[in-house]
């Protein structure tokens, strides 16, 4: 009984120190971030593509979960942790195609605000996870099987890979940003350029 | 196929790619995207592009 109560109190303490430093990001940042749900339609589509993605890969890993759990023998992770998985593939599946698509962020949000709260919630996550491996700390692999305590592990790398995703489509933007930039200066039309190409 | 079109009439009104989307309430993203022939726009994302543009539909976006 104790134990799950500190379970869940743990939970609070995490959520509660999560939103404290929304807040206080939000406050010390120059531009309050306006946050809304608005995208336009061309990033409609593209989250809509990103949401088929996503439920595709979590029917193949349900589907590849159920007939692992039928083929082997010996359990190789609980019940928690097998869907965890399952959820948090498909998260990446879905946000990393959104990112790519410049379908993540409403055009009204700011990107550096939301990496910064990512930053904070994967190294939240990284130092739980840390702890777990130290001795004396509850395992997260016992007697063979992978626990429920690898969650923070596994939201740990769900951020990292977005977080990765977020600063590669940064540079590609960047360098297109280069491209337009140049061209506007140069003063060449593409109806000139593109013209002999038959476009 | 690209919007050549759409592109000579935003640089004739010395308008960045950014400007012409908060204009048409849309992101940069998609005025990139809508240049390079990557996304057909709606007729209302059209409409819009055009008051802004002061163009007609047919002198940006019809193939003729």
């Amino acid at each position: 009984m104790s134990y799950i109560l500190g379970f869940a109190v743990g939970i609070i303490v995490a959520v509660a120190i999560t939103i404290a430093v929304v807040l206080l990001i939000r406050k010390s940042s120059n531009k309050v971030p306006i946050t809304g749900e608005k995208y336009d339609e061309r990033q409609k589509l593209a989250r809509g593509k990103a949401f088929k993605a996503a439920y595709l890969t979590l029917l193949t890993y349900g589907l590849l979960y159920g007939l692992l759990d039928m083929v082997i023998d010996k359990k190789w992770c609980d019940s928690l942790t097998g869907m965890t998985i399952g959820v948090v593939l498909s998260l990446a599946v879905f946000v990393t195609v959104c990112i790519f698509n410049d379908a993540y962020l409403s055009f009204k949000e700011k990107p550096g605000y939301v990496i910064k709260l990512f930053i904070f919630i994967a190294l939240l996550n990284g130092v739980v996870s840390v702890m777990n491996f130290l001795p004396g700390h509850n395992a997260i692999i016992v007697n063979g099987i992978l626990t429920y305590r690898s969650v923070n592990l596994l939201l740990f790398i769900l951020f990292t890979v977005i977080l990765t995703a977020m600063l590669i489509k940064r540079r590609r933007d960047r360098k297109d940003e280069d491209i337009v930039d140049a061209e506007a200066r140069d003063g060449h039309s593409d109806g000139r350029r593109d013209g002999h190409r038959g476009e | 196929m690209k919007n050549l079109r759409l592109k000579s009439a935003r640089a004739a009104l010395d308008m960045s790619q950014q400007q012409l989307a908060d204009a048409a309430c849309v992101s940069r993203q998609t005025i990139n995207a809508i240049e390079k022939g990557d996304y057909n726009p709606s007729i209302k994302l059209c409409i819009s592009i055009c008051k802004t543009l002061g163009k007609t539909l047919d002198e940006l976006f019809w193939e003729g």
